[in-house]
């Protein structure tokens, strides 16, 4: 258990420094922000047609009512802890690969959630939205990335002969 | 697979129904769930940044870091900068954590919850020393530099420790803390399924 949290904990850190770096934001966080803005405005307007979106804001074109979509409310540092931790887990590689993918898929489907459900808080009031907003969304997300991850490691143990215990070591 | 499965979801339905309650009365408790994080941080500020902070005033669940710093005021006159956060921000891990316990129903949350949240008040207390930090580094340092001296290059990793505490660590921690605890939640998840996977091979 010690080893995987020390390679978990390694990972995270570094792939979050790495996320911070202009060069990753330039080229992953802000377009990939965008993309959620308008998978949401597109979600969004096939029951609301005059929800837009440019950049990472989300608008009502009507009311004027907006939200921003900031670090933090992209997922993709829910996606870094969930890598991490598939990462640091002993599981074959193809394994791991599938576990990323598919959980950054999960992820994301949560959050496009997070976002559309935020934006209409926002314009129906803003002691909730707030709520919300800072607090259960966030916590929501996180469960989200726990239950991705213990169906991934149920998963990898479905699928290996060995039983892999949690401090890392394998027993036939 | 359906028994291996329902251990997790069942979890997962659990922790969001807990979540409810869970959050309700710690939000109703906000006031007392900040104290003891936003006392950390008024003695890590002064330990460390004696010099120019000279105590934290709390009101609610925002905490005010005083300071020597002056700045230009409106009226022509210098004034103390003063910045503050809401510390609760930073607090949500109790809740979670909690809610993660009871959906697990883990033996000795009596000791488990408590333990939790002296483990996390470091944790919390880093999100919001960070909060300011970078506040006075980075948004006012053109008042603060000259008595505070940080560098470009200290400010910028208090840029980084301040998006891992705000980011990260709030609900980073209980979900740490919780495998900490229930490692026979996480045994019982492998375990079923390796026994589904061998039933499953047997066919």
């Amino acid at each position: 258990m010690f080893r995987f949290f020390a390679v978990f904990m390694v990972l995270l850190v570094a792939m979050f420094v790495a996320e911070l770096t202009p060069p990753v934001q330039k080229a992953v966080v802000v377009p990939w922000t965008s993309t959620l803005a308008a998978i949401s405005a597109w979600l969004v307007s096939l029951f609301d047609p005059q929800v837009i979106s440019y950049g990472k804001i989300l608008q009502h074109a009507g009311t004027g009512v907006g939200v921003s979509i900031e670090a933090g409310c992209n997922g993709i540092e829910a996606c870094i802890i969930l890598t991490a931790g598939v990462l640091a887990y002993p599981a074959p590689w193809r394994m791991k690969i599938a576990g990323i993918l598919i959980g950054f898929v999960a992820i994301q489907a949560v959050n496009v959630l997070r976002v559309i459900t935020l934006f209409y808080l926002a314009d129906w009031n803003q002691e909730w939205f707030e709520f919300a907003h800072l607090y259960l969304w966030q916590v929501l997300i996180m469960i989200d990335v726990l239950v991705v991850w213990l169906l991934w490691i149920r998963y990898v143990a479905r699928n290996t002969s060995d039983i892999v215990e949690f401090d890392g070591a394998a027993r036939a | 697979m359906q028994r291996g499965l329902s251990v997790v979801g069942g979890f997962f339905v659990r922790a969001i129904l807990w979540l409810v309650p869970a959050l309700a009365l710690w939000f109703w408790a906000r006031d007392w769930v900040v104290a003891p994080v936003a006392w950390l941080v008024e003695r890590a500020m002064l330990f460390w940044f004696s010099v120019w902070v000279y105590g934290t005033e709390l009101a609610g669940t925002e905490q005010t870091l005083l300071t020597t710093v002056q700045v230009p005021h409106p009226s022509g006159r210098a004034a103390e900068l003063l910045v503050d956060t809401n510390v609760l921000m930073y607090c949500y891990g109790l809740p979670m954590l909690l809610a993660l316990l009871l959906a697990s129903r883990a033996h000795g949350i009596w000791w488990k919850l408590p333990a939790g949240a002296l483990a996390m008040w470091p944790l919390q207390a880093w999100g919001v020393v960070f909060d300011f930090l970078i506040q006075i580094g980075a948004h006012h340092a053109r008042f603060s530099t000259p008595i505070t001296g940080f560098t470009p290059f200290q400010v910028d990793l208090f840029g980084v420790a301040y998006q891992l505490g705000y980011l990260v660590l709030p609900t980073l921690a209980p979900v740490m803390l919780w495998l900490l605890f229930e490692r026979r939640f996480i045994g019982m998840v492998m375990f079923d399924a390796a026994l589904d996977g061998a039933t499953r091979s047997r066919r």
